[in-house]
């Protein structure tokens, strides 16, 4: 069994179209409501205009939960998780360069994995610096993966982004689709809340995850009921709650 | 002239997403770049890709004259009204 140092979750901020506060998302993670696929772009007002404009549907998500006050962002290393990223405009250049064979520069320029947080940081003026990660169905591991390696190498807190959109119908038939435009972020930290853990069995009664897991991160999180998480389909990987230590009398 | 000032300013904004700005609310003579609506150098690149394909023209390879025929909305028109091929 490998166990790696235990860390704890603290801030957290949350968006989907017409899930406006944590009341909506523990509702969500009760399954009293779920989310919805419509178009609607994150208002993100935080962010100035003339740079919000470039960015994306599941970017401005991205935007508005890393600049939510309830995050307090104070230039931490960001962890950057989208399993699809850009996809949206990748397909829209190579659509364009076989029609027209002109492509937009804009839209070339916010295609890279890294484009969302480099907008928030210029809008910040920050130095922070920046993982952007993409994985198939372990993006939730890979991405604490990073967020420890940034605690180990001496950062006091590490913020931890996930967004994704469905993706363009074209490619729909070939994958597991994201329900959802979503993005959320948690503020990690070390601690004694969780760890990462491989090669234990999993506690009876704990399901193993299926496809995409960041929405399943965010569900397990925000559910204190639940005590593991499996991160990959072969279910090596977990995600424990830990117990909170008894107070010594 | 005016149409053409108006059909740029429209082109402008639909071709570089700035939201919550209108026809009118853009200086036919204000500097596009930089202190007078405020964009970069890849709005630059994004504008010359949409008047190559609205009005077929191209850009030359001499920046400074580039520069001139960008200096602000009124100096785009002159140089599409004189040079569109389409």
């Amino acid at each position: 069994m490998v166990s790696l140092p235990g860390f704890s979750f603290r801030r957290w901020g949350a968006w989907s179209p017409a899930m406006f506060d944590a009341q909506g998302w523990q509702a969500w993670v009760r399954e009293e409501t779920s989310l919805n696929a419509s178009e609607e772009m994150a208002p993100a007002k935080a962010i100035p205009p003339l740079l919000r404009r470039r960015a994306s549907l599941p970017g401005r998500a991205a935007l508005e939960v890393l600049s939510t006050p309830m995050l307090a962002y104070a230039d931490q290393p960001i962890v950057f998780c989208s399993r699809h990223g850009e996809v949206g405009r990748s397909l829209a250049i190579q659509q364009a360069l076989a029609e027209v064979g002109q492509v937009s520069p804009q839209e070339f320029s916010m295609s890279v994995h890294n484009a969302t947080p480099g907008l928030f940081l210029i809008a910040r003026q920050s130095r922070a610096r920046v993982t952007a990660v993409a994985s198939e169905n372990r993006l939730a591991l890979s991405g604490m993966f990073e967020a420890l390696s940034w605690l180990a190498d001496g950062a006091p807190s590490v913020i931890l982004v996930f967004c994704d959109a469905p993706l363009p119908a074209l490619f729909q038939p070939f994958t597991d689709n994201e329900p959802a435009c979503f993005a959320f972020a948690l503020e990690m930290m070390a601690g004694n809340d969780y760890r990462l853990v491989h090669g234990d069995p999993l506690p009876p009664g704990t399901q193993r995850e299926k496809g995409t897991t960041s929405l399943s991160l965010l569900r397990f999180v925000l559910d204190e009921t639940r005590n593991a998480l499996s991160l990959t389909e072969s279910a090596d990987w977990q995600l424990q709650r830990l117990a909170p230590e008894a107070d010594c009398a | 002239m005016c149409v053409l000032i108006d059909e740029i300013k429209t082109l402008i904004i639909e071709t570089l997403n700035l939201e919550d700005v209108t026809v009118a609310d853009i200086d036919s003579d204000a500097p596009l770049f930089a202190d007078g609506l405020g964009l970069d150098s890849i709005d630059a690149l994004e504008l010359g890709v949409a008047l190559h394909k609205r009005y077929g023209l191209t850009m030359s390879p001499d920046l400074d004259e580039t520069r001139q025929h960008f200096a602000s909305v009124r100096r785009v028109a002159d140089y599409v009204a004189a040079n569109r091929s389409c």
